[in-house]
Parts: C-alpha cells; sequence; structure tokens
C-alpha cells in the first residue's frame, strides 16, 4: 500500500510538471499502432499445441481445437497484448528497470539481442534460484527490476514463482500448455515459433523504445520550459492545488 | 473489417484448408542442419525433423533449400501410463518425398 502511494506521488509530480497525465489516456503512447491481429495471425500465435499437453486452466484463451490442435483466440491475446504492452510502456517511461528472461536455448540469442537493442536486462542462461529473493547476498546492488518478461513460461517456472514472491510484475507468453496463475500480465499465444518469438521481441522493444524516446523528449520540454525566462513555476502549490 | 476478423482469417487459412495431416504433401524450407538432422519450416507451429537420406551424399539438401514433405503429424506426443498429460517432442512428424 506504502509502495502505491509513493508511485502515485512520484507520478503526480512529473505530470505536474510536463503538463499531461500519461496514465488518464487510454493508450498515451499508441501501442495499438504496433500490430493488428493480422499480423499475430501470420506470425502463427493462435496455434497451440495438441490438445493432450493442454493445461486445464488455458481454457478460458482457447477458441478451440482442430483435428486434436488447440487454436487459441487471437481476440483474447489482442486484449491482454495491449495490455502488457500498455504496462510495460508505462514502466519504461517512468525509468522501471524492465528484465527479459528466456532460458530455452533456441531463443536465446534473439532475447539478448532484443533487450540489448532497448537497453534493458536479461537472463537467457540458467535462472539462478533466490535471485530475487536473496537479491541482499547475490547481487552487488541490490536493485530489482521493475517487470519481468517471461517468454517461455515452462523452462523458467521457478522465476515466475520467486518474481510472484517478491512482488515483481510479470508479462507472461503462455501457450496452451502453461499455467498462467503467478503471471501478473499473462499473453496467450504461440511460444514454440521462431516467428511469433520474433514478433513478441520486436512488439516489446518497440513499445520499450518509444517510451524512452517520449521521455525523453517530455524532460526536454520540462528544462526548456523553465529555461526561458519566464517566471519559476511554483511546483509545489501545483502539488498541493491537485 | 473482414479481412481483420480472427474467426474469418482462422477459416480461410491454410491450416484449416489441409485439414487432417494423414500424409499431405506440403512444402517446406530447410531451417537448420544438424549433424544429419535436417530441420524442415512448412508454417506449422514445429519443425519437422527428418534424417538426411544416404544417397543424398553432402551435396543434397542444404540450408535454406525448399523440399517436398509428407506430413503425418504436426506435433509428436505421447502418453505415458499413469500421467495425466501428454508430453510432446515439439517436433512435427514428417517424413521426405
Amino acid at each position: 500500500m506504502i509502495s502505491v502511494h509513493i508511485l502515485i506521488y512520484f507520478f503526480s509530480s512529473i505530470s505536474i510538471v510536463i503538463g499531461i497525465n500519461p496514465l488518464a489516456h487510454k493508450d498515451f503512447f499508441d501501442v495499438r499502432q504496433l500490430y493488428s491481429i493480422k499480423s499475430l495471425f501470420d506470425a502463427g500465435v493462435h496455434l497451440g499445441h495438441k490438445t493432450g499437453v493442454w493445461n486445464p486452466l488455458m481454457k478460458q484463451y482457447i477458441y478451440g481445437d482442430r483435428h486434436g490442435n488447440h487454436i487459441i483466440d487471437l481476440n483474447e491475446t489482442d486484449r491482454h497484448l495491449f495490455l502488457a504492452l500498455n504496462v510495460t510502456s508505462h514502466i519504461a517511461y517512468r525509468k522501471g528497470v524492465i528484465l527479459f528472461v528466456c532460458c530455452r536455448p533456441q531463443f536465446q540469442h534473439l532475447v539478448q539481442k532484443t533487450a540489448r537493442e532497448c537497453q534493458e536486462f536479461f537472463v537467457i542462461q540458467r535462472w539462478r534460484g533466490g535471485i530475487l529473493t536473496n537479491a541482499h547476498k547475490l547481487l552487488p546492488v541490490p536493485r530489482l527490476p521493475d517487470l519481468i518478461i517471461f517468454l517461455s513460461v515452462p523452462y523458467n517456472m521457478d522465476a515466475i514463482r520467486e518474481s510472484a514472491q517478491a512482488n515483481i510484475p510479470s508479462i507472461g507468453i503462455v501457450d496452451t500448455d502453461c499455467n498462467p496463475n503467478l503471471i501478473t500480465y499473462p499473453i496467450a499465444g504461440n511460444d514454440d515459433s521462431l516467428s511469433s518469438l520474433e514478433l513478441y521481441c520486436r512488439l516489446f522493444s518497440t513499445a520499450i523504445l518509444n517510451a524512452k524516446v517520449q521521455r525523453q523528449n517530455d524532460d526536454n520540454y520540462t528544462i526548456d520550459k523553465s529555461n526561458d525566462g519566464e517566471t519559476p513555476r511554483d511546483n509545489s502549490r501545483a502539488e498541493m492545488a491537485s | 473489417m473482414k479481412d481483420s476478423n480472427f474467426e474469418n482469417m482462422l477459416r480461410h487459412s491454410k491450416f484449416i484448408g489441409i485439414g487432417k495431416p494423414g500424409k499431405k504433401k506440403v512444402t517446406g524450407h530447410i531451417k537448420h542442419v544438424v549433424g544429419d538432422d535436417l530441420y524442415v519450416d512448412f508454417g506449422g507451429k514445429f519443425y519437422g525433423v527428418v534424417k538426411r537420406p544416404s544417397y543424398a551424399g553432402d551435396r543434397g539438401y542444404k540450408l535454406g533449400d525448399s523440399v517436398t514433405i509428407r506430413l503425418r503429424d504436426t506435433e509428436v506426443t505421447g502418453h505415458f501410463i499413469g500421467q495425466s498429460r501428454h508430453m510432446t517432442l515439439c517436433e512435427a512428424d514428417i517424413s521426405l518425398t
């Protein structure tokens, strides 16, 4: 509760300085423009596993089955992906630390490249147990990430459990064989094909980079306004008024 | 509007059009070559894995080649007695034609 208040306070002070409230917009960073249902479909995001492999908890995201193959409902995926990209953008905008986790050997290189592109962090080798819950002993700097993006959920169940214990919001691509329960923002979708993984990586990296550019622009704008010789702005009064 | 509708796209997709995989002939591309194993991408969820035929020698079936395959199943899954869920090999069941 305390952290929420601090966040709100932090946020309200920024918004007053720059004169806009990003959280008041439904789609402040235009993440809706980044993808369409057609692009998801072309990347094979709707392809699920065989019906025998499924996790019944995924039932709400499944459209149906075709000759024993589950099909994921892209309308649901669209809704969740939009939410997740929006959250990612807002966290990147507020200078949060974002961590990509994907310990599946097939996609290690892709995830590493994506994280480096948008200047964020990644774990692609084995997840060391306790790196979040025992951070003060294991890490030189006890700064935990503000958001963790899991790109291969079945390979990282221990990491997901840990992020839930450490109260860190998580985004996960959940296929029809995954358990979505401990993930804050699950996105139902194919996590086995290279084409869909490339799409997710592109979307997340674009969302993060856009938010960072936006932040840069807003910071510059504030600096310019305060240095243009007008009367200095009284932030404390503005905060009280809000 | 019609194109962006998921139900419509699914109905007119090749995945639905092909029906049951049962030994249908499809075209794919070789995406990886590991030793004698060829990983063929035919547009499904998983790559199909086949051994390079002995008659091909070292010259045939290179990376990026287009190949015609028979698709037996889009995913190899199995079930052990006593388990409630199937397990998957994460590959498709194919053979070269």
